[in-house]
């Protein structure tokens, strides 16, 4: 070994005096907040309060109606008719009266943590084709239609407005960990002359998360 | 750059010590344990807020053990660390029970936890520790890494 290379091996000693070796620093494994999905069509149930006051959401098994009445002089004039909802129409995030008498509350969220990309919820509106009466007369489910609109919200809402079609489609799409609710107000195109008597159909809301 | 320079540059790579100036090294904390296992962190609020970020929280008992055998006698301030975070800004706050100091410090920043002379070969202390995370940026499973630096008064 030259000379040279007997300092350097000795200022590498040295220098492993000085500066013991690095090991520990402690690691926490973190396990991120549990998922969660929430939907709400017409009338919620929420035990405890609402959401904000430590309330939770329960399971609700109630179908509500949208309805309206059509005088049989009005039939097939192409006036459109507005119908009523009998939902509870306050949201149970806070208990505000977000949507007024006669309309109709969808409310969701999907709460998970960040996995990557963009993941996002849908809820889906599925159908038959046709409501029906006592007769088997149709209404095709295109005659009627929604107008979105929420109590102190701007004009654009998660759940846009639409009509049905066919036999089903999305209402609304939505990134997680966002509140989303709007108001319904549906209504019957009145647009062709069908058969007296009562027609009904349902329409069920699912969503799908990630 | 001089043999010798380089040699030292070199040892000093291999001690894998982060040394911000002359007199800071990293303490051996081997010792400390992390009690409890994965720490659960629950979402701040059940459902999300109007307009609100996603906050969440956890809770973690961590019992520190450091070696500061190398540095008896001396006086020193002991900072902990925590680098940045790829998964968002996390927080953490801590109370104790004996010889450090309560704190908080946020992910790429360091805070004093120890301050005087050392008297012992070892600090001990029990942290409650409170983590505070963006629930919008955290994945499912994620891990953070504390480490404490000493910075020596000049003798």
């Amino acid at each position: 070994m030259t000379r040279a290379r007997k300092t350097a091996g000795g200022l590498f000693l040295l220098a492993a005096a000085i500066f013991p070796a690095c090991v520990g620093a402690y690691t926490v494994a973190i396990n991120a907040g549990t998922r969660a999905v929430y939907l709400r069509v017409g009338t919620g149930g929420m035990t405890g309060g609402s959401y904000n006051g430590g309330g939770t959401p329960t399971n609700v098994t109630t179908v509500n109606t949208v309805s309206v009445n059509v005088n049989a002089v009005d039939v097939g004039n192409g006036v459109a008719q507005a119908m009523t909802g009998d939902g509870n129409t306050v949201s149970q995030l806070d208990n505000f009266q977000f949507c007024n008498a006669g309309q109709v509350y969808i409310g969701a969220f999907m709460r998970i943590p960040n996995n990557g990309g963009a993941p996002t919820a849908t809820v889906q509106a599925s159908y038959p084709a046709n409501l029906t009466n006592a007769s088997g007369d149709t209404i095709p489910m295109s005659q009627i239609s929604w107008t979105s609109s929420g109590n102190g919200d701007g004009a654009v809402q998660p759940f846009a407005s639409g009509n049905f079609t066919g036999t089903g489609q999305a209402v609304a799409s939505f990134g997680r960990n966002s509140w989303n609710e709007s108001c319904f107000s549906f209504r019957y195109a009145n647009a062709a002359v069908v058969g007296s008597g009562t027609y009904g159909n349902r329409v069920t809301y699912t969503i799908t998360a990630p | 750059m001089t043999g010798v320079v380089r040699v030292l540059a070199l040892a000093l790579m291999l001690a894998g010590c982060p040394v911000a100036f002359a007199q800071t090294f990293l303490v051996d904390d081997s010792a400390s344990q992390v009690l409890g296992g994965n720490v659960r962190m629950k979402w701040d609020s059940v459902v999300p807020q109007r307009g609100q970020s996603s906050g969440m929280t956890g809770q973690l008992t961590v019992l520190v053990r450091l070696d500061v055998s190398p540095w008896v006698g001396r006086n020193a301030r002991i900072y902990k660390k925590l680098p940045p975070q790829s998964a968002g800004p996390i927080q953490a706050s801590w109370t104790s029970r004996g010889v450090l100091q309560p704190g908080m410090l946020r992910d790429g920043e360091r805070t004093l936890v120890y301050s005087g002379p050392l008297l012992t070969e070892r600090l001990e202390d029990t942290l409650q520790v409170t983590l505070r995370a963006d629930g919008d940026r955290m994945p499912d499973y994620s891990q953070v890494t504390f480490s404490f630096e000493i910075e020596l008064e000049s003798p």
